[in-house]
């Protein structure tokens, strides 16, 4: 890249910081910490041309997955490290959130986190996409690496589990 | 129906990282970027290390083919052969021992015990092959 282009992505992604954060955040179970160092890992690969923008996508399709590649490198090295400790299981328990700061009830989102993070990660990962990133379905199949059609089946079947988990919270607002 | 239950995902979705708190982007773009030069630098010395080895590889094979059949010049030196350990800079030059290998190479040794009689078993001696560069040998 020329020191145009790189200045220009750099530009990109300081635009893009607050939603890739959130991205980070989904992609590593909604950990504070672990999506800091996540996004810093990714920006890492950026700097040192380990991930290159070959213009294909937009750039924020091209980062997000990026950032997915990263969590589930780290997921596999965690694994792996799991396995080479003979531990019966490669992840730590989830953290507890962190309290909510005032803006919405801290219990609703308690319970929404919690309902997202029991679904399959790719369920959760496509609602992430769609609803919160407004991805349409195939920029989302981009950014996990999936066909359109698997995409399509994760996005149905997520927004199935995920309406009727959060049922309880339409029924307390209505 | 479907619009309402996508309009109650989003705003879900919304509530799930209204609290949201990233860091600044400045300062972890600048950590990044330090982590990757630092990155960098080391697979520049790793590279550096790689060449030097190969660098002390070739020498050592230079000087340890021949002493598989070549005794260490000297006036009482017998049969010792030398293994190139490390290269040095030897700071006490004092005499000339002679290689008399399949290759002949001229030998500047610091140690008294080369000229004089030895090399015996395990004494570690400085010498300089001249145009090659200073070394350190043991003998064997």
């Amino acid at each position: 890249m020329s020191v145009t282009d790189d200045i220009r992505m750099r530009q990109e992604l300081e635009r893009l910081h607050q939603a890739s954060h959130a991205w980070a955040l989904a992609c590593c179970g909604y950990r504070d910490e672990e999506a800091a160092d996540l996004l810093q890992s990714s920006y890492e690969k950026v700097l040192d041309g380990r991930a290159r923008y070959g213009g294909r996508s937009s750039i924020k399709t091209w980062f997000f997955g990026v950032i997915r590649r990263t969590a589930a490198g780290r997921r596999r090295a965690e694994a792996l490290r799991g396995l080479l400790l003979l531990r019966a299981a490669a992840r730590e328990p989830q953290e507890p959130y962190s309290p909510a700061a005032g803006s919405v009830d801290p219990a609703d989102r308690d319970l929404i986190l919690t309902a997202l993070g029991a679904l399959p990660r790719r369920q959760r990962e496509v609602l992430e996409l769609a609803f919160y990133h407004d991805l349409s379905l195939s920029e989302a199949a981009d950014v996990m690496g999936l066909s359109l059609g698997s995409a399509r089946t994760h996005y149905h079947r997520g927004k199935q589990a995920l309406a009727s988990a959060l049922a309880p919270l339409r029924e307390a607002h209505t | 129906m479907s619009d309402r239950q996508d309009e109650a995902l989003r705003r879900a979705l919304r509530t799930a990282h209204a609290d949201d708190r990233a860091p600044a982007f400045g300062a972890t773009w600048t950590r990044a970027a330090a982590t990757a030069a630092s990155r960098r630098r080391r697979a520049a010395l790793r590279g550096l290390a790689l060449a030097g080895g190969l660098a002390v590889a070739a020498v050592a094979a230079l000087v340890l083919l021949p002493a598989g059949s070549a005794p260490l010049g000297g006036p009482d030196a017998g049969m010792a052969t030398a293994a190139v350990e490390r290269l040095v800079v030897p700071d006490d030059i004092t005499g000339l021992a002679r290689w008399s290998g399949p290759t002949e190479f001229l030998l500047s040794a610091s140690a008294d015990e080369l000229l004089s009689g030895t090399p015996t078993l395990g004494e570690v001696n400085t010498l300089t092959i001249t145009g090659i560069g200073p070394m350190n040998v043991t003998s064997q």
